[in-house]
């Protein structure tokens, strides 16, 4: 690792302007199990270095999977060029990026000796085991799958005016579906889990064999329920869910590419946005318990990734930034510039994404609610840059007279995300990660996490056909 | 790289994967350069560029797979990427 760091050093050491040289080594295993059979079991290398160029306000980037110093000079010779092309057509404001402070040192997170250890073997073994175990969960379950992918990472990021760092990591993830059937109906049961960390941090919340078991009852409860009334209503929203809301509906829109390109956000920092009860934040760090997919303690840039609150008691106070956008609005980068591949420009990208607990517990938030929902397990969705957004949702129960009641299905949720978060009045003192096993998309994949504790709010819930 | 360079290194998967104990070996190789320019409402958006040569090697063991995709061309790494392929297939049932 250290050979990577050095290499770019000395390169970054005899080049002259902004240069950005990041060398980034991936490998993908992945397994999948299908109704009793292996059906995929596969491995992906890739490694190489991607740099950047920032000239005369003009950026340029060029890539090699050789790291032969020669294929690297030649990059960054590329690199130059396309920024001197780009800064005749440029709107940049200026010509060089504003000093800040960048990461130097080695940050390795931690698992990455537990999951190396483990073998091909064992994580074939457990998702054979798990498949199997759904299936014999109940003579409802018509079908099971179950995947098993790890991604192991390895990253030097060294820029000419002062990043010299490097950091491994290993984020593993379990996925578990069952789909039950009576009747003629189907109905289905997903559960899944990611974590940066060993599988002590994949497995934090529940164990493997409880998922699968969680995922058979989820597909076969819902056989018997029935829908939902529809309308605008109370929801009580389980972390799942929020973690959903806050990436996709708030996230994105304060993404300061898409804050300058118009979203909902622009203009309003420093506004109200959200209740008194609200704060929202990203960070690349683990916040509240360690293992959050989306953690980084370095960004692509060379920033150290620590937490940016969003919205501080309901106000809005920063949006997420890499150098270049950092600089346009005059304040310090917050550690947001990521790439999927050595081969991909970093973009402004969440990482842990969360809603801040509160002092109630959810036992109190449902007694105290007279008529709603609780609202858990999120299923597909959609958001747009209006914060408008549509989420499926797993699992709705009936909250009547401060009980929790029958369970419900083909629940939708929808709303404006900005006014769904004006609207709470409730957060619960619970707080997990609830979204690591799933990839943020934006031109390229990124992984991330998001949770946060129950919150109580009005929105618009999707019910009967 | 070139096309004879493609295949020398197909041809020496498909050895690497017999000597692992494979029964069967598929190799695919490529090599490619990149550059792409986006302009964006009159302004350069993105000038970039790549290189890099990629493989993919399929095995069986008997009736059972692996798959291996790398784009590492370092010997011992060649060696490394035949032998775990063979051993996917191998431990799959």
């Amino acid at each position: 690792m250290s050979e990577a760091l050095d290499l770019l050093c000395d390169i970054a050491a005899r080049e002259s302007g902004f240069v950005e040289l990041r060398y980034h080594a991936k490998t993908s295993r992945s397994v999948g199990v299908d109704k009793g059979k292996v059906e995929r079991s596969q491995a992906r290398h890739r490694k190489g270095v991607g740099v950047r160029v920032f000239e005369g306000g003009g950026w340029g980037f060029a890539s090699t999977g050789s790291l032969d110093p020669d294929s690297i000079r030649r990059a960054v010779h590329a690199a130059r060029a396309g920024a001197v092309a780009s800064a005749q057509r440029s709107s940049h404001p200026f010509t060089a990026l504003p000093a800040c402070a960048l990461a130097r040192g080695v940050f390795d997170q931690p698992g990455l000796a537990d999951m190396a250890g483990r073998t091909l073997e064992e994580k074939i073994g457990m998702a054979t085991s798990l498949e199997a175990r759904v299936r014999a969960a109940s003579s409802a379950i018509r079908s099971a799958s179950c995947s098993y992918n790890e991604i192991f990472e390895e990253k030097a990021i060294v820029t000419t005016d002062g990043a010299a760092a490097a950091f491994r990591l290993v984020r593993p993830e379990l996925r578990v579906s069952a789909v039950a059937e009576k009747d003629g109906q189907l109905s289905t049961g997903n559960e899944a889990v990611g974590a940066t960390g060993g599988w002590d941090c994949l497995f934090h919340s529940a164990t493997g064999e409880a998922l699968a078991e969680r995922a058979a009852k989820v597909a076969q409860d819902l056989l018997s329920a029935r829908h939902a009334e529809g309308g605008r209503t109370t929801v009580i929203l389980a972390p799942s869910i929020v973690g959903l809301l806050v990436h996709e509906a708030i996230g994105h829109t304060v993404e300061a590419d898409f804050v300058q390109a118009g979203s909902v956000a622009a203009g309003k920092i420093g506004q109200r946005v959200a209740s008194d009860l609200v704060t929202l934040c990203d960070s690349g760090v683990s916040e509240h318990y360690t293992g959050a997919g989306g953690t980084i303690p370095v960004d692509d840039e060379g920033v150290m990734a620590g937490r940016t609150t969003i919205i501080r008691d309901g106000i809005l106070v920063s949006y997420l930034h890499n150098r270049e956008s950092a600089a346009r609005y005059g304040v310090e980068p917050t550690g947001n510039a990521r790439a999927w591949e050595y081969s991909d420009q970093p973009l402004i990208r969440m990482r842990n994404t969360y809603l801040a607990p509160g002092t109630r517990s959810l036992e109190e938030i449902i007694a105290d609610t007279k008529d709603g929902y609780l609202l858990d397990g999120p299923r597909n969705g959609q958001a747009d840059a209006t914060g408008e957004f549509m989420f499926g949702v797993q699992e709705a129960w009936r909250i009547r007279d401060g009980k929790k009641t029958e369970l419900l299905r083909g629940v939708t949720l929808s709303g404006i995300a900005f006014d769904v978060l004006q609207s709470v009045d409730a957060v619960s003192s619970d707080f997990r990660w609830d979204l690591g096993a799933g990839y943020c998309g934006k031109g390229q994949p990124a992984k991330v996490d998001a949770g946060g504790p129950y919150i109580r709010c009005r929105a618009l819930l999707g019910g009967e056909q | 790289m070139n096309d004879q360079a493609l295949l020398e290194l197909c041809h020496t998967l498909l050895d690497l994967a017999r000597k692992a104990g494979a029964d069967h070996a598929e190799a695919a190789a490529a090599w490619q350069r990149s550059s792409e320019t986006h302009i964006e409402n009159g302004s350069v958006h993105t000038v970039q560029s790549g290189e890099e040569a990629m493989y993919g090697l399929r095995v069986l063991v008997g009736s059972s797979q692996g798959f291996v995709t790398a784009n590492d061309l370092e010997p011992a790494l060649l060696a490394e990427r035949a032998a775990e392929a063979v051993a996917q297939a191998r431990i799959n049932p």
